[in-house]
């Protein structure tokens, strides 16, 4: 297209969106008219849309994904604690013959409570998390 | 506190129902955004669903900076562009925009704009014109026609300087009109 060209077709274009947004009478210019029917078919809305439940699909689904993983977080969590607990039961033996071969005097530690101690530690921690994240009342 | 700003603060504070409204008042500029770009039903769908999680997923990173339709237009456009690019289609094609030239020399005066608009058939070409048009293209015109997103928006949601989105603007605009004189016989 020659410069003076281009400079036709840009104000044509530019006089028929105008003639489409003031919806001013056609059938004066036929040239212009033929670049308005261009601005109607790049208004016309594509024939295919999203489903009327898409947002609350979309919504749930991001619902049930959270609520998933907080689940997983909390199985995980209970998981690794039981595995703890048992790995201290089992290793108290081992703990106290090293301690006994470092000739390190300690004094007979009362393992069920520092288990239960950190149990509670533990399900203090879930709780916070599980509150922060808004397990119950996400929307 | 402005519209935005009340939703993304009732999404992060995990209203009930605040994220499904955020969707509800997005979802056709994703879709048309989306569409347009990927071509294909199917695939587009999945890819808003892709678009809305992400969204979610980052939300907390959102400044307010632009409105958050641009933001979310911006993600969508970005979406939408990875997906081309796995598939390894094309955003711009070579340009083919100014042959033929104009076309009003020797133009005929029997057009008649409301008996063109209710042709279904020359509707359907231009129609099918705009889907043909290259990505980038039928994107732009997408955003401006459809969504009547300002210049400076589009700008950036997609990247581009504003001289670029008017000049594909024009360029889309230019070819379709090529296309439909050609097709009514008003062009030599």
């Amino acid at each position: 297209m020659k410069p003076e060209d281009i400079d036709r077709e840009m104000r044509l274009q530019a006089a028929a969106e105008a003639a489409e947004r003031l919806g001013q009478p056609a059938g004066i210019d036929p040239e212009l008219d033929r670049h308005r029917l261009v601005i109607r078919a790049l208004n016309r809305p594509t024939a295919l849309q999203l489903p009327a439940d898409f947002a609350a699909r979309i919504a749930k689904r991001i619902l049930m994904a959270e609520e998933k993983t907080s689940i997983e977080d909390w199985l995980m969590t209970l998981l690794l604690l039981g595995m703890g607990v048992v790995g201290l039961v089992y290793m108290q033996p081992v703990i106290a013959l090293v301690v006994q071969r470092v000739h390190i005097e300690v004094p007979q530690l009362p393992w069920s409570m520092i288990a239960a101690t950190i149990a509670g530690i533990a399900v203090a921690w879930i709780v916070d998390r599980t509150a922060s994240r808004g397990f119950t009342s996400a929307g | 506190m402005s519209e935005d700003q009340e939703l993304v603060s009732a999404v992060l504070a995990r209203k009930p129902g605040a994220f499904e409204r955020l969707v509800a008042r997005h979802q056709k500029l994703v879709w048309h955004l989306v569409y347009r770009m990927v071509q294909h039903p199917e695939d587009a769908r999945e890819l808003c669903q892709d678009v809305f999680f992400r969204v979610h997923e980052r939300l907390n990173q959102y400044r307010f900076e632009s409105a958050l339709s641009t933001w979310i237009g911006r993600v969508a456009f970005s979406v939408a562009t990875r997906h081309l690019q796995k598939k390894k289609l094309p955003m711009v094609e070579p340009s083919a925009d100014d042959e033929g030239g104009p076309a009003w020399e020797g133009v005929s005066d029997g057009f008649d704009l409301e008996a063109a608009c209710a042709d279904n058939e020359l509707m359907g070409l231009l129609g099918d014109a705009i889907e043909k048009l290259p990505a980038i293209q039928r994107t732009l015109v997408t955003l401006y026609h459809l969504e009547e997103m300002p210049i400076g928006d589009i700008a950036s949601v997609t990247g581009l300087p504003e001289g670029t989105v008017k000049n594909y603007l024009f360029r889309a605009r230019s070819r379709l009109r090529q296309l439909l004189e050609v097709r009514m016989g008003v062009a030599a």
